[in-house]
């Protein structure tokens, strides 16, 4: 800490987080959607080899051709079909797993919200008992268990997500449970799970939001992990984590290999973050001014 | 001091649930390998003497709660069963990577601290100044790299470029503290880069509220410098997010510092985990998890303490 102790403490005023957020937010959302684009159609871009197809001499620089525009890998693979194909598992992998802890998370959270009581300390306990093991650690032991498919780990990853969901729905519910609209439908005669799907729902839609993309950059950063220790989707399908492996062993003679997933990664996880930066700024009430 | 006793107390009689919970649910693990679990461990080519032994050894030809309890009863001696191969006790492995792997975490966390906390005090003091916007996308950044890409990155630039670190590799301290320090070094930097986004983010979050309160104001209509009120003045009653974050940190980095580990061959519980993993030693594994859930459970209670300390309003209940 060098700076001079001569200017007094401002007093920080309240920031304007959605405005500061923007550029970032729409830099993410189109880059996620040429992403998810390009994984759509990778079978049928014009010139685009398959993702296991020798395409040209090894790790040649990136040109101007469809294939060789990211260059090729150390075996004469397209980099470009190889990342396009491993956003494919990526994406379907944070859609899914985000998908099943929404689900899963939210369900349990909703009841103990709502019900209190033993309820709540179950729902309490289900999130301790998943929060306490490293996330890590967990998948490594289910991956263990019943080996490395698509299916077994994203029902893993979902499960190990969970827990995050459990925590901020049962916060958001009991917040809203006593708010004049929900008084006013228990008045009007709905019951218990009216009330929670029909009125109390829709106003957690903000909350969990702006956790989605958060999840999804770290359901796509674990599938990375586990395939970069060689417990990920199983080759020869082509993931970003198991090129980056394949890519750290020739990192000296041909950077390029790793050059490309290792950008394509970063971008893609700072997106997602930049999305939750942005949703959970403009969601967050706290700093609005009356 | 009664008191705290008695929340330590409770808090340890809550958690033990818990702690029941998961290492059932790891050890019922075992029952979704395909075929007997001796059979998913040896491989098709062994033979059905030793599938037969395997199953004997940990049990996992009789029901989990049996198998479970069982286990349960040699942990409360200090028996956690052997290795897979070698027939090593379990506990006497993990002392020892446990040992190597505090080591690591506690460098990397007191390396994120040093480096978040000036930056954060810097940038509460002038909201939308330099350090605030510069820091604002650099953490975005860090917090953007996964740990499997930093680990790559930091021994291109700090091993391959600048030859300043061995590559891989460890000396315990007892032996060499020297040498040991310069092993630990490039992990201990890797994980503290990792680390100190989250922690700068945090501590800067309680910064901006604390440097709104009334308290401040008064301080500097006394005149007191800058720095004073940062130091002696807001920083204590902004610790607590940060003080969350680094139990959940230490929780994390005792299993999850594994890809740090095994790049630099850090032989620590997590890189021990993954060659658990990979032979699937599933009694290492379970123990393993025993460890991080007892580890995690103690942590927030300290975490419950100090919040007590930071701002002594908080009664510890």
């Amino acid at each position: 800490m060098s700076a001079p102790a001569t200017t007094a403490v401002s007093v920080a005023r309240p920031r304007r987080p959605a405005r500061r957020g923007r550029i970032g937010f729409w830099v993410g959302l189109v880059w996620l959607s040429v992403l998810a684009l390009g994984a759509i159609f990778a079978d049928v871009i014009p010139g685009l080899p398959g993702p296991s197809e020798i395409f040209g001499p090894i790790g040649s620089q990136p040109d101007l051709s469809i294939g060789g525009l990211l260059g090729t890998d150390m075996i004469g693979r397209s980099n470009l079909s190889r990342i396009l194909h491993g956003a494919r598992i990526s994406l379907v992998l944070a859609v899914c797993a985000t998908a099943i802890a929404l689900a899963i998370g939210v369900t349990i959270g909703m009841l103990g919200g709502y019900y209190r009581g033993w309820l709540e300390g179950i729902a309490n306990f289900a999130a301790t008992s998943l929060a306490a093991v490293p996330p890590l650690l967990l998948l490594l032991a289910i991956v263990a268990a019943i080996g490395a498919s698509l299916f077994g780990i994203t029902v893993a990853l979902g499960l190990v997500m969970t827990n995050t969901y459990i925590r901020l729905t049962i916060g958001a519910v009991i917040s809203n449970a006593n708010r004049e609209y929900v008084l006013a439908a228990k008045a009007l005669g709905s019951g218990g799970p009216t009330v929670m799907v029909r009125e109390i729902l829709p106003n957690l839609i903000g909350v969990l939001g702006a956790m989605i993309p958060i999840t999804m950059s770290i359901v796509i950063v674990a599938e990375g992990s586990l395939s970069f220790l060689g417990y990920g989707i199983p080759a020869p399908t082509p993931s970003w984590g198991g090129m980056i492996a394949a890519g750290a062993d020739v990192i000296r003679k041909l950077p390029i290999v790793i050059m490309a997933p290792v950008a394509t990664l970063f971008l893609t996880v700072y997106s997602f973050n930049a999305l939750g930066r942005y949703l959970g700024a403009r969601t967050d009430i706290r700093d609005t001014q009356l | 001091m009664l008191l705290i006793a008695r929340a330590v107390g409770w808090r340890i009689l809550v958690a033990i649930p818990v702690i029941l919970v998961v290492t059932l649910g790891v050890a019922a693990l075992t029952d979704l390998m395909p075929g007997s679990p001796g059979l998913a461990i040896l491989g098709e080519n062994a033979t059905p003497e030793r599938v037969a032994e395997i199953n004997a050894r940990y049990g996992y030809d009789r029901p989990v709660f049996e198998r479970y309890v069982e286990w349960l009863g040699g942990v409360f001696r200090g028996d956690f069963g052997t290795t897979l191969f070698g027939n090593v006790p379990i506990s006497d492995v993990l002392f020892k990577r446990l040992g190597v792997t505090l080591q690591l975490a506690a460098f990397g966390i007191v390396g994120a601290l040093v480096i978040a906390v000036p930056f954060a005090l810097i940038a509460s003091s002038r909201p939308g100044g330099i350090v605030d916007r510069v820091m604002d996308s650099v953490t975005s950044a860090i917090i953007a790299i996964p740990t499997f890409v930093m680990v790559v990155l930091m021994s291109l630039v700090f091993v391959v470029w600048l030859g300043a670190f061995p590559a891989t590799g460890w000396v315990p301290f007892t032996e060499d503290p020297l040498m040991n320090l310069r092993f630990v070094a490039l992990p201990a930097l890797t994980l503290a880069l990792n680390e100190c986004a989250y922690f700068y983010r945090v501590l800067l979050a309680d910064m901006q509220s604390t440097l709104r309160e009334d308290f401040v104001l008064v301080a500097r209509t006394k005149g007191l410098p800058r720095k004073y009120i940062l130091w002696r003045h807001a920083l204590r009653p902004s610790l607590s997010s940060l003080v969350t974050v680094l139990g959940l940190t230490v929780g994390r980095l005792l299993g999850g510092a594994a890809i740090v580990e095994f790049f630099f061959g850090v032989p620590g519980l997590g890189a021990e985990a993954i060659n658990a993993v990979s032979i699937k030693d599933m009694a290492m594994v379970q123990a393993i998890v025993l460890l991080c859930v007892v580890v995690y459970v103690l942590v927030f209670i300290l975490v419950d303490l100090a919040y007590a300390w930071i701002d002594p309003r908080v009664s510890v209940r």
